[in-house]
């Protein structure tokens, strides 16, 4: 899921809120999936356990 | 409102002009103006990206659907992480490198100028009726509930989004924007934390969700599949993904927030960034309208939200209206009764009980509604829009009331602000630079920026103060709106992904997509929109393939050097 490196701004190794370098934005991706696989795990629970699932 | 209400609703607004125009000098030059110099930092684009997205009606009208409808809207929002990483990855580093201003003007690029002509009119027509609609939808209703004209709402939002808009251009918009999704993100916490601290002492939050999830509003996630079904787990990921895409990927208004980044990271950074917080957010603020809804158990909510037809309710005189009533009041007794009990004793004959009673009030308030809509004449009775405001009015401490105002009045400036400038930026790069002015100087194309903000300003004033009589075009505008963004998104997917391409093929697959999703709703109107979006894409993509021609080495060849010229 590797991107190509960030050709305009030279290395994108720069400082804190810039992002991470360019290969590694693959894993930052994947974590932001993860999380909304996270949300959605946590939402289905709170159905389950407190909703009025049909 | 109190008079202390009113001092913290004037702070704020002039808090957001003044935050708007701190240091931002009179734009030196275009890009200045459309692009901020792109020298704009990940927190500011991303703050802007969301209180772009958020409109008025989406701070009064999504608390007030988690009242009604519970939790099941944030599904509607998990398609939007995904697009983000996929728009991220592959749209972001396009638009960046091409040194493009508008999002139309890479489709020239990369095809040739009647794609971009079409795109861009499609943006303009869309956007435009939005834009009216952005300002018209929560005049109506902060005018009842202000007790104010609506012309003066609307007046009163375009006078001052236009100031900051026209002076300070991008950079102005954008900085308001993000104080004034920080003050949304306040007045929504506020509100949540109000709902929760007003509940009877003997009813604790763990009970209050126990009542919110025996009525139903904790249904977060629906796993059935169901065509016909507006909010599921499989419309949310596979519809919401699309629209979600066409949206942040191709609208000018989202676009040009990411091209003004001070560097490719930046832009990646400020839409993970939403990515990250759109769900959680939409979360807290349908968990605001479900506690709204635990309070009014306790507390009698009104038989109708609306005042106006409230009060046309009450004064009726009729047998059937005060029968209503009565009813409505006992029905609201025997709830209250049943929740006592069942917050007391949580048992299955009790939570059936409260279950019971909650069905019952239901059925007492659709005749409402009913004698409502013929009292006025016409169907399609909502009053929506009213509840969260009634809630925040009648029952919120003095301070906290101008702030959740302000938060209503500056989700409605966000969205009109950026969507002002990015049909302004449109108007002119993609139209007056490119047909009717082409040797225009950097100068007057600054001024023509100016002139064409006053204008779609103009226009949108007047869109808005006409809204009432427009009745069922208001429905028309939504649903138009809905059949554009799948042959948009669809036109790009082959500009980024498809090399083979070219530009007859695009721009007839594009209208063939149109054609598409058209026919499609007019022969199954069931069909829930969302799945308008991925439709239109594919059918773009497949006639934009078919009507390129065979893949030939010249083909090839001439989309590879259209291609070329975007570095």
């Amino acid at each position: 899921m590797g991107t190509p490196p960030d050709e305009s701004q030279g290395t994108g190794n720069d400082s804190a809120g810039q992002g991470p370098p360019a290969e590694r934005w693959g894993w930052t991706y994947a974590a932001v999936l993860a999380h909304l696989g996270l949300w959605i795990a946590l939402l289905w629970m709170l159905t389950q356990w407190l909703g009025d699932p049909a | 409102m109190s008079p202390f209400d009113w001092i913290v609703l004037v702070l704020s607004f002039v808090g957001i002009i003044a935050f708007g125009l701190r240091r931002s000098r009179p734009a030196s030059s275009v890009d200045d103006y459309v692009l901020a110099g792109k020298q704009m930092r990940w927190w500011v684009i991303g703050l802007s990206i969301m209180a772009t997205q958020a409109s008025a009606i989406t701070f009064i009208g999504t608390t007030s659907q988690g009242y009604s409808d519970g939790l099941r809207f944030v599904q509607f929002y998990f398609g939007l992480p995904i697009a983000m990483v996929l728009i991220a990855a592959f749209a972001a580093p396009a638009f960046h490198r091409s040194g493009v201003r508008t999002a139309y003007e890479y489709l020239e690029r990369r095809f040739d100028a009647k794609t971009r002509t079409l795109a861009s009119w499609v943006f303009l027509i869309q956007r435009g009726l939005g834009v009216g609609l952005a300002i018209y939808a929560p005049a109506v209703a902060l005018s009842v509930i202000l007790g104010v004209p609506e012309w003066v709402t609307i007046l009163f939002t375009v006078v001052l989004v236009g100031t900051y808009t026209v002076l300070g251009g991008i950079r102005a918009v954008m900085r308001a924007d993000a104080l004034q999704m920080s003050i949304m993100f306040v007045g929504i916490l506020a509100a949540l934390a109000c709902a929760v601290i007003s509940l009877p002492d003997d009813v604790s939050l763990r009970s209050g969700l126990a009542l919110a999830g025996a009525a139903g509003k904790l249904n977060a996630i629906e796993t059935a599949f169901d065509w016909d079904s507006r909010y599921t787990l499989w419309s949310g990921l596979i519809g919401a993904t699309f629209l979600s895409l066409a949206y942040f990927g191709t609208d000018q208004s989202q676009v040009q927030r990411y091209l003004t980044a001070k560097s490719l990271n930046h832009s990646k950074v400020s839409l993970l960034f939403n990515a990250v917080l759109k769900v959680p957010l939409q979360f807290f603020i349908l968990l605001t309208g479900v506690m709204v809804f635990v309070f009014f158990i306790f507390q009698p909510p009104p038989v109708l939200f609306d005042p106006v037809a409230r009060a046309r309710l009450e004064t009726a005189q009729s047998a059937e209206s005060a029968r209503i009533q009565d009813r409505y009041s006992r029905a609201l007794d025997e709830r209250r009764t049943a929740a006592e009990r069942f917050v007391g004793s949580p048992g299955d004959s009790e939570r059936e009980g409260f279950v019971e009673s909650e069905r019952r009030l239901r059925a007492v308030r659709s005749d409402a509604v009913a004698l409502a809509e013929r009292e006025r004449g016409s169907g399609g009775y909502s009053d929506t829009n009213y509840i969260f405001l009634t809630f925040v009015l009648g029952y919120l401490p003095p301070g906290l009331i101008g702030l959740i105002m302000a938060g209503v009045f500056a989700a409605a400036m966000s969205t009109v602000s950026s969507e002002l400038n990015s049909l302004a930026t449109s108007t002119v790069v993609d139209h007056v630079c490119r047909y009717i002015s082409p040797g225009i100087t950097e100068r007057g194309m600054q001024r023509a920026l100016r002139w064409a903000t006053v204008g779609w300003a103009l226009y949108a004033a007047v869109f808005a103060s006409f809204g009432g009589r427009l009745g069922s075009l208001i429905e028309a505008v939504n649903f138009v709106g809905s059949l554009f963004y799948g042959p948009m998104l669809g036109v790009f997917v082959v500009a980024f992904l498809v090399r083979r391409v070219t530009g007859n093929g695009a721009f007839w697959g594009m209208a063939i997509g149109l054609l598409a999703v058209w026919v499609t709703k007019a022969v199954y109107p069931g069909l829930a929109f969302l799945w308008l979006n991925p439709l239109g894409c594919v059918a773009t993509v497949l006639a934009a393939l078919a009507c390129s021609g065979p893949q030939t080495p010249e083909n090839l060849a001439r989309s590879a050097t259209s291609g070329a010229s975007q570095a």
